[in-house]
């Protein structure tokens, strides 16, 4: 015997109480968050594109550094870049299932870096980014939904996702609702063209060299700073890795895993770096993944330099040319057959060897027995040895010279001595002749 | 462990509860909580059983001593009196020991895994030392999760059980349900054997009515914590990590704020586990009554953390209140001081004794230890002059029965419970005597006006969200402080009036709780 008619009036009056509040979470999440232009078109473009044979997916690293007009023309493959801020593996799986509703391109790149394949947990602002795309794409939706909350189990936050962006104010709205309806309106106002970068279709952001990055790289002491530390690759990573593979697959779409390049201060500054990019390389070599790891790239082969960079990880405009026409020169290599391995270097050795500068410099200031002792550092290549020189920077910006360059990476003085003064250190490696090198850093003392 | 793990953990229970016949769903509560419990390690798992099984061994134990006995005197009714006297000693001195054997083992356990759980590096090292070496390896003791709440909660149905109260459980699996229901885990209540066991091994149907009133106190409770509670932490956070650049204006906002917080929190989560339980029909003990609107510190601490109260108030200050040495103490007072001391002291010295324990339960730290005993002498001090407040209102009775009085006693309880958080809150006993301090001699008042309380990490707008929240739990606490009882109202409601202010409720939770990080509870940590 069933429930009652009263019964199920009952309970039909209970659930009903909930439509409200979905209609009102839907809206929220559609209208109320604050849209992302670059996705917007990133996914649009390559969508809608008449023909698309190589797909770049990946974050931001993807829309900076790769440059889709040249690696057209160099491999003959037509070029689209899918990018979402942040991405880790559950995005890049969704994004490649949304593309795959309408396009099978010939390869799909998978652009990885350590951020975002060893953490198993993606920023709620890519769910945010990618999720007035996956509206009309429910399943896929939930599943990327469920896979993002599996491991950081923010099941609410993931729902009102509004929550973690919501629009500043009227116009983000209409914004919005202008992405939908004169999306070429919104690019106009979204500030894409401000000057500093410049959306140059296909997915691709040009960043204007301002010499920003290389400051950045410079004169921040990443002094084996690491992302985290764990070892080898997250059972996690690994499942979605195969998992991305067989959706390829599944689709007649070959999957090829990319490390991007990466500036020689964070390989040197960041410990570990360089082999959790090599667990990624065996692991992918296990189960059949071509794999190319950009950021072990012969200087030979991309002659990219650390001024090639815009800011601490995303390469400037002219630095993304130079990548992307080697890049291109790469896919068509592999393509055609043609054996790419000594484009690259063997081991992680070989590349730490093969540095012979010096990266950035440091001074970190302590107290030893009525003295300041400040102390220089710096990261190089392996076999480099620095010298230092330590001087005093005027208000005028005049240098004067405390302690000559040598190998000693002390400079002592009485405690105090130096107050509201500012300490200057020049790092060169031995041998060099370079009175004021580009690599030096400040210390205000207080 | 973090508001939301709760609500998945209680829903995923619910529905897996209904999914199953009636009569195995106290094991599916039960397989679920040890699921709960095991997904903090095999440790904790390893602690809870040990508790369980202790409990449950020696309870069970005492139980068949005593109706061994019971049936041996019914067998021997020719018996001589003295012989009556000492097979009954004999018993009860087989069933002390064991129950001594548990209390010892589980209040040392927690003891141990709370206060010293560096103890095994401690010994290490002394080893090491010993033998001239070093390098000790570190060793730390893993912490269970709510392992004071069951340790309480075991406790007091083994001394129910000594004292006759009811028969042990014989079930093994029953009782571990009543141990590791999980809900509690993190912040009680702390349940009692006779009124929770029964509802949770009984198998409740799915009644609309449990799952409507469990649902909207859960929202309930997420709005305080996570509207309430969490906007406030920020500023409480700030001032209460480095007070040097606040003055006594800003201290006092902010433990007011604190005062609010721990509220919300608190409360908030009970909230959650008691609407989360009720939706399986197991409907658990209320832990706040509105603790402040309470008259006196008295009356506070039976309206905040009921059950902790109602153990402490049982297990430990009547036992301790009816001792010998206390009776014999009462005696010498009658004779010094009169019939009126002689009732208060015991009791006095009781409450002391009760806030030292609930302070040192909070954790063995100075400004713990003193925020237990300024309750406890405060309310000692209450005890003794209760005779003197009795005759003042007598005689100011039209006085002590006017609104304006008991406003009055309304605000005085919350200065005295406020100056209590002072301790409760600062790391160090230093930092509070300095922050209490500041509130008196260095107020700063310029500092409420001139920006400061919009740097410590609350915008205008959250200072907004708050007051509008904290009007909404006002007026419903004035409602319920005049009894009604809010669920059952909303039910009289036209169902428009009834949605609409659901829906008020439902969609100032959603644009305005607090997302992110896994915010826990602050109790979680006791």
């Amino acid at each position: 015997m069933g429930p009652s008619p009263q019964r199920k009036r009952e309970w039909i009056r209970f659930l009903s109480f909930f439509l409200l509040p979905v209609l009102v979470l839907a809206a929220s999440n559609l209208l109320l968050l604050r849209s992302d232009a670059l996705t917007y078109y990133s996914i649009r473009e390559a969508v809608q594109s008449e023909q698309l044979d190589l797909a770049l997916v990946g974050s931001s690293i993807v829309f900076a550094d790769f440059n889709p007009q040249i690696i057209t023309e160099k491999t003959g493959l037509e070029t689209y870049n899918l990018t979402i801020g942040h991405m880790s593996l559950q995005g890049a799986l969704a994004t490649t299932r949304l593309l795959l509703q309408d396009k099978q391109p010939k390869y799909i790149a998978l652009v990885l870096e350590s951020d975002n394949f060893s953490k198993t947990t993606e920023d709620i602002q890519t769910q945010m980014r990618l999720s007035p795309h996956l509206i009309t794409h429910p399943l896929i939706a939930m599943r990327y939904y469920l896979d993002l909350c599996s491991q950081d189990h923010r099941y609410i936050d993931r729902l009102l996702l509004f929550k973690s962006s919501m629009v500043r104010n009227p116009d983000d709205i209409r914004r919005n609702l202008s992405l939908w309806f004169s999306p070429d309106e919104f690019l106009f106002e979204s500030g894409l063209l401000e000057g500093v970068t410049q959306y140059q279709g296909r997915g691709f952001m040009r960043y204007m060299k301002d010499g920003r990055g290389y400051d950045a790289l410079r004169f921040t002491p990443l002094k084996h700073d690491v992302a985290d530390d764990t070892p080898g690759l997250e059972d996690f990573s690994k499942r979605k890795l195969l998992e991305y593979q067989a959706l390829c697959e599944r689709y007649g779409s070959q999957l090829l895993v990319v490390i991007s390049p990466n500036s020689t201060a964070q390989v040197l500054g960041r410990t570990g770096f360089l082999d959790k990019n090599i667990a990624l390389g065996a692991f992918c070599r296990e189960n059949g993944i071509p794999f190319f790891d950009m950021s072990l790239a012969r200087d030979s082969f991309i002659p990219l330099l650390d001024s090639h960079y815009y800011d601490m990880y995303h390469l400037d405009g002219t630095g993304a040319d130079i990548f992307s026409e080697k890049f291109g020169e790469l896919i068509r290599m592999y393509i055609a057959g043609e054996p790419v391995d000594d484009l690259f270097y063997s081991s992680a050795d070989e590349f730490l060897d093969s540095i012979d500068f010096i990266t950035n410099t440091w001074i970190e200031q302590r107290s030893e027995g009525g003295q300041d002792v400040f102390k220089a550092d710096c990261l190089r290549g392996r076999t480099v040895l620095p010298e230092y020189a330590f001087y005093l920077v005027g208000e005028d910006d005049s240098l004067e010279l405390l302690q000559d360059y040598s190998n000693r990476d002390e400079y002592r003085c009485t405690a105090g001595s130096l107050s509201g003064k500012t300490l200057r250190v020049y790092a060169r490696p031995a041998g060099s002749q370079i009175m004021l090198p580009e690599i030096f850093n400040d210390l205000s003392i207080q | 462990m973090s508001t939301y793990a709760i609500i998945y953990q209680i829903f995923a229970a619910a529905v897996l509860y209904y999914l199953c016949p009636i009569r195995f769903r106290w094991l599916v509560l039960l397989a679920f909580s040890y699921a709960v419990f095991a997904s903090g390690g095999r440790q904790a798992l390893l602690f809870m059983l040990i508790t369980t099984l202790s409990t449950w061994l020696c309870a069970l134990a005492i139980g068949r001593i005593g109706d061994r006995n019971k049936a041996l005197l019914q067998q021997n009714k020719a018996l001589a009196r003295d012989e009556k006297k000492r097979l009954k000693t004999a018993a009860r001195k087989r069933q002390r020991l064991l129950f001594y054997f548990a209390l010892l083992l589980n209040f040392g356990m927690l003891a141990v895994l709370k206060y010293i759980p560096s103890a095994p590096s401690a010994a290490l090292s002394g080893l090491y030392g010993l033998m001239g070496k070093s390098g000790a390896p570190s060793i730390r003791l893993f912490v269970p999760l709510g392992i004071s709440f069951y340790t309480f909660q075991s406790m007091g149905y083994l001394i129910d059980v000594y004292n006759g109260k009811y028969p042990p459980e014989c079930n093994v699996l029953k009782f571990a349900l009543f141990i590791s229901f999980f809900p509690q885990l993190i912040q009680g209540p702390i349940g009692r054997y006779d009124a929770l066991a029964p509802q949770l091994t009984a198998g409740n149907r799915l009644d609309l009515a449990n799952i409507r009133s469990g649902l909207i106190l859960m929202l309930w409770g997420f709005f305080k914590k996570k509207v309430i509670a969490d906007h406030a932490f920020p500023l409480v956070d700030a001032v209460f990590a480095d007070h040097t650049a606040y003055g006594g204006a800003v201290i006092v906002v902010a433990v007011l704020m604190y005062s609010l917080q721990q509220y919300a929190d608190f409360s908030g989560g009970i909230d959650l586990v008691t609407g989360g339980a009720e939706l399986m029909g197991i409907h658990l003990a209320p832990n706040f009554r509105r603790p402040y609107f309470s008259v006196s510190l008295a009356d506070f601490w039976r309206r905040w953390h009921i059950s902790l109260g109602a153990w402490m108030r049982d297990y430990v200050f009547y036992p301790f209140a009816l001792t010998r040495p206390m009776q014999r103490l009462a005696k010498s007072a009658r004779r010094a001081f009169g019939a009126d001391v002689a009732r208060a002291l015991p009791a006095a010295l009781g409450n002391i004794l009760v806030f030292l324990l609930v302070g040192v339960w909070h954790g063995a730290t100075g400004n713990y230890v003193a925020w237990g005993l300024y309750n406890g002498l405060i309310l000692a001090a209450s005890a003794l002059l209760e005779p003197a407040y009795r005759r003042f209102g007598e005689r100011h009775a039209r006085l002590v029965k006017s609104r304006g009085f008991y406003v009055f006693r309304i605000i005085r309880t919350f200065v005295i419970v406020n100056i209590g958080w002072y301790f409760d809150r600062c790391l160090h006993l230093t930092d509070a005597f300095a922050m209490l301090g500041k509130t008196l001699c260095s107020p700063m008042l310029s500092q409420l006006m001139d920006g400061t309380l919009l740097t410590l990490g609350v915008s205008l707008g959250d200072y907004a969200v708050l007051l509008v929240a904290l009007i909404i739990l006002v007026t419903v606490s004035v409602m319920q402080e005049r009894g009604v009882s809010m669920r059952k109202w909303l039910m009289t409601l036209s169902l428009p009036r009834r949605w609409l202010l659901l829906y008020i409720l439902l969609f100032y939770t959603m644009f305005f709780y607090v997302p992110d990080a896994m915010t826990g509870f602050i109790y979680a940590v006791f």
